[in-house]
């Protein structure tokens, strides 16, 4: 615990990676390498989506998408305050950095879900720097604290002008340098939640038809059931009500229907996540 | 000590290396950006040479594409002795290991060119590794020995079997291929010449052929520059080779020390298939000519 103030950040961050959990979970145990197969994809193309969008977010706000600015302003990305790690190096080229506490690894760890882990490590920042840098940059993952050889996370990205255009170079390092900030963490999540589910059920529902909505379905289901158990308990340990706004406050993912279907572009994972999730969980927070 | 034959590998690798580093200095240093642009350019290119032809290789003896076989298999580098590495893990999906010493690196910074070492650790690696697994490797560098700071290369290359289309998992990984049997292979181990050889050859033809597609005017003379001031360096070694061992500097140690022929000792074919933008002229002009004047002098 680092504050009180961080809590909900905190509790967003884990209700993010059980989430992340539970599908991942019902896709393995559904579609064997294929269910593999969709999760990588969804997450990779989710941080494609989220890397392009603060890349030009921050185009439109006159500034560098620089190394830097991802790491380190508003427009970048958000981080969980229990993050601990050691900036080897960072320029507006590169970021080499050692991470020695992570949150979301930590979840992995405990719930003893490092398979799914690795998909998620294995992707996830691959696809937040390639969005991010038009599929030039690169980004390296040596070490990944869900892997029983490593004890901390060892990670290096760049970005080199000589490999862009002089246009993309113009985007990368024209501007001016992004202020400093911290980008909010929960809105982040919530676009994530959005982008994963709706990526992992159109390319399911692709493959598979019927069998998306009945797996979504079934990962939406035990989802509720245990952040219900969990969001009790968390609520309980701050003396909190356990209602709307602070499933608002210490969640991951919209709390109306039009919102997520806005962002995750797919109207029948919207229908599954109206009924058996949100419905369920305001039901409960309601009472 | 190292014995002579291994100093003469040593002498082989380091040939290689700063033929690399002179060339992408002269370059860098003429065009600025232009310049590293084509440097970077002609290591991908060069990269994925190396890495489709150690696939063909393997296929052509039926052997799975994977990353145990990439590293172990045919494995196109020459042995340096002075080079030392940790191996973590070696398997059909990964490998990860760190070096602990690397000539190629330490050679880069004796000579002031770190800079220009950390660009080959950038490009060459991945666009090697990925274009062998039919660009679906993931290549991780996150440390390098070129790096200030650094003092191992954090190698993690893999290949996951769920990134891949069907027919290429099974020309991958032997658990998804049920008719495959194992074939039974014995190596020859790789002489340290004939491997220098070709990595020299392929490394300078693309160089020369990037220079020349990004800086058409002058590139030729601007490379011929960088060669000449690698020639010096050569010079230096062959004598401090003869010196070291008390041997003569005669066309024995030249040949021995020297990936690629003078022409007076060429029997043909070195360059076959990598003589563009007349590379082998401007390696005779820029490095042969001067490199016999050093020697005379």
């Amino acid at each position: 615990m680092n504050s009180i103030s961080e809590i909900p950040k905190q509790n967003s961050q884990d209700a993010w990676s059980m989430l992340y959990l539970a599908l991942a979970a019902e896709w393995k145990s559904n579609f064997g390498l294929s269910g593999e197969e969709l999760i990588r994809e969804a997450i990779r193309e989710s941080g494609i989506r989220q890397g392009r969008e603060r890349r030009n977010a921050l185009a439109a706000a006159g500034y560098a998408a620089d190394v830097k600015a991802l790491f380190n302003s508003r427009f970048g990305l958000a981080r969980d305050p229990r993050l601990k790690e050691s900036v080897l190096e960072e320029t507006s080229q590169v970021r080499r950095f050692e991470v020695y506490l992570d949150p979301v690894a930590g979840m992995f760890l405990k719930k003893n879900r490092l398979e799914e882990g690795f998909w998620f490590y294995q992707e996830y920042l691959y696809g937040i720097f390639s969005g991010y840098t038009a599929g030039v940059g690169q980004m390296h993952i040596n070490r990944i604290m869900t892997c029983p050889r490593d004890l901390y996370g060892e990670y290096a990205c760049l970005i080199r002008p000589a490999n862009q255009s002089e246009a993309e170079a113009k985007i990368t390092f024209g501007g001016e340098s992004a202020p400093s900030g911290e980008a909010d963490l929960p809105a982040f999540l919530e676009e994530l939640t959005a982008y994963l589910i709706g990526n992992l059920y159109l390319a399911t529902a692709e493959r598979f038809q019927q069998a998306a909505d009945d797996a979504l379905s079934r990962a939406f289901r035990s989802y509720c059931k245990e952040l219900i158990v969990w969001l009790t308990e968390k609520a309980k340990a701050t003396a909190s009500a356990l209602n709307r706004n602070y499933l608002q406050n210490n969640t991951a993912f919209p709390l109306a229907e039009e919102k997520f279907e806005s962002l995750s572009a797919a109207p029948g994972a919207t229908k599954l996540y109206g009924k058996q999730f949100l419905a369920p969980m305001l039901r409960y927070c309601a009472e | 000590m190292y014995t002579l034959e291994q100093r003469y590998v040593m002498n082989l690798s380091d040939h290689y290396t700063l033929m690399y580093s002179y060339t992408a200095e002269a370059l860098m240093n003429a065009y600025g950006l232009e310049g590293e642009r084509a440097v970077r350019e002609a290591l991908r290119r060069y990269g994925k040479d190396r890495g489709k032809h150690s696939r063909a290789r393997h296929l052509a003896v039926s052997a799975k594409i994977n990353m145990k076989n990439l590293f172990s298999l045919y494995f196109d580098l020459p042995p340096d002795p002075r080079f030392r590495r940790e191996a973590q893990a070696l398997s059909p999906t990964e490998r990860v290991s760190h070096t602990l010493v690397c000539p190629m690196a330490e050679i880069w910074k004796e000579n002031g060119h770190q800079k220009i070492g950390r660009i080959y650790c950038e490009e060459f690696h991945p666009a090697c590794y990925e274009a062998y697994a039919f660009g679906h490797t993931r290549v991780n560098l996150a440390k390098t020995l070129t790096q200030d700071g650094d003092n191992y290369c954090s190698f993690n290359v893999a290949l996951h079997p769920a990134d891949l289309p069907a027919d290429i998992r099974k020309a991958c990984f032997a658990q998804y291929d049920p008719d495959y049997t194992e074939p039974i292979l014995s190596e020859k181990s790789l002489d340290g010449r004939d491997g220098f050889r070709q990595l020299t050859i392929k490394l300078f033809h693309y160089l020369v052929e990037c220079a020349t597609e990004f800086r058409a005017d002058g590139a030729r003379e601007v490379i011929q520059s960088g060669l000449a001031a690698f020639a010096r360096v050569i010079a230096w070694q062959l004598q401090d080779t003869a010196d070291t061992y008390r041997i003569e500097l005669n066309d024995e140690l030249i040949f021995a020390s020297m990936p690629i022929s003078l022409e007076r000792m060429h029997r043909g074919g070195e360059w076959d298939g990598y003589d563009v933008h007349e590379a082998v002229k401007i390696w005779r002009y820029g490095f042969e000519k001067k490199l016999l004047a050093e020697l005379e002098s």
